[in-house]
């Protein structure tokens, strides 16, 4: 990293973009149709959302960890 | 409870001196420099996305359209998860360049005459009335506190401090290398106080209201049409579209892109924002549902829905 920000690190992209798609996935595909007909409990939604951080949260804290190495 | 529009007034100022206070220390290098530095701090400035709507339209919306509320947070959760090949390119671009709007980016990435003028102007006229129904809420909620007409003249008032505010903390510099340490602290302490705020109307709703989470449950099964009209509009409402709009808002409303790359005092904490912000996204809206059911009777319009959390905040004062 430098003074103007990040440089951009290419290995790494792809697990940005899985989670991405997983996000589409989770948000954005039919199963985001499948589970709202399911109707589950009022706060499923807030559950995979959190799950969803938790995992960018895991991949940002992995980048760091390969950045320092 | 009623207030009285003195006992607002001298809330409202009081509170605003407050963040007037946090920025003046801030610049002033009365607070240590990590706080404006801290990634936390980063992502409560961020918290800017969440205005009056957050307050006052998520419960309007969720009454109205189910969870079609959670789009306008889970697109930007979505623009934030790609930070480091969506926001961190830009952050590059604005900080290399000194960019310091949407409308320089533009103009950067599409020289021409005409082009940072077009898209300053489609801003400005797409944020008036963006700007008039934030200050339109903040007069609903005197009029539903002291239950008496609010004069135009107090919106005056409102708008005169907050054009002091950003004068002194963040149109006053005008080189485009100097930060607003100031503005991003007093910012994420105003995030915070929201966030706060909004996690205690719900717990209100829970514990005051049905009496804990297992009473809440037990009346969810109770009445399945309520958990029904969460989840039914999904599938017929614009959940896709609206989503897409959060996205691209996320770090293209003017506010957003300001405090993520103009404001921005390190760029580690913008991507550590990128799971924090998403979290604070999250925490705001988990009281919405509650906050929703624990109307009174459930049976209120959108309109009122909108001002319950202003009542409930009115009755605990």
């Amino acid at each position: 990293m430098n003074e103007r920000g990040p440089e951009p690190a290419p290995g790494k992209l792809d697990r940005v973009l899985l989670l991405f798609l997983f996000a589409l996935f989770l948000f954005a595909s039919p199963f985001t149709t499948w589970w709202a007909n399911a109707q589950p409990p009022w706060y499923f939604p807030f559950l995979i959302w959190g799950a969803l951080i938790a995992l960018v949260a895991f991949e940002r804290s992995r980048r760091r960890s390969d950045d320092d190495a | 409870m009623t207030l009285e529009l003195w006992q607002l007034f001298g809330v409202a100022v009081a509170y605003l001196a407050v963040l007037f206070l946090i920025a003046w220390l801030t610049e002033r290098g009365f607070l240590p420099e990590g706080i404006a530095r801290h990634p936390l701090t980063c992502a409560l400035s961020l918290g800017v996305y969440a205005t009056s709507w957050s307050f006052y339209g998520s419960v309007g919306f969720a009454h109205d359209a189910g969870f079609n509320f959670l789009t306008i947070y889970l697109g930007v959760t979505i623009a934030f998860l790609l930070a480091p090949v969506l926001l961190d390119p830009i952050l590059r671009l604005v900080r290399e360049y000194q960019l310091t709007s949407v409308a320089d980016l533009f103009a950067f990435r599409y020289p021409g005459r005409l082009t940072g003028l077009v898209v300053t102007l489609f801003m400005l006229f797409g944020i008036l009335p963006y700007l008039s129904l934030q200050i339109r809420a903040l007069i609903q909620s005197v009029e539903v506190l002291t239950r008496e007409p609010a004069h135009d003249f107090l919106a005056l008032v409102f708008c005169a401090m907050l054009i002091v505010f950003s004068i002194l903390f963040g149109a006053r510099h005008i080189s485009p290398r100097e930060k607003h340490s100031g503005l991003v602290v007093a910012i994420a302490f105003e995030s915070a106080v929201k966030l706060l705020a909004l996690l205690a109307v719900g717990l209100f709703a829970v514990f005051g209201v049905f009496g804990g989470f297992g009473e809440m449950e037990n009346w969810a099964a109770r009445n399945p049409e309520a958990l029904a009209s969460l989840y039914e509009p999904i599938t017929a409402g614009p959940w896709l579209s609206l989503t897409l709009l959060a996205f691209a808002a996320g770090f293209l409303l003017p506010r957003q892109f300001h405090m993520a790359f103009t404001e921005n005092l390190d760029p580690q904490g913008l991507r550590t924002a990128g799971w924090l912000f998403p979290l604070f996204l999250l925490a705001l809206n988990l009281p919405i549902i509650p906050i929703l059911w624990a109307r009174p009777s459930t049976r209120t319009s959108s309109s009122s829905a909108s001002h319950w959390i202003t009542r409930r905040h009115g009755c605990r004062s």
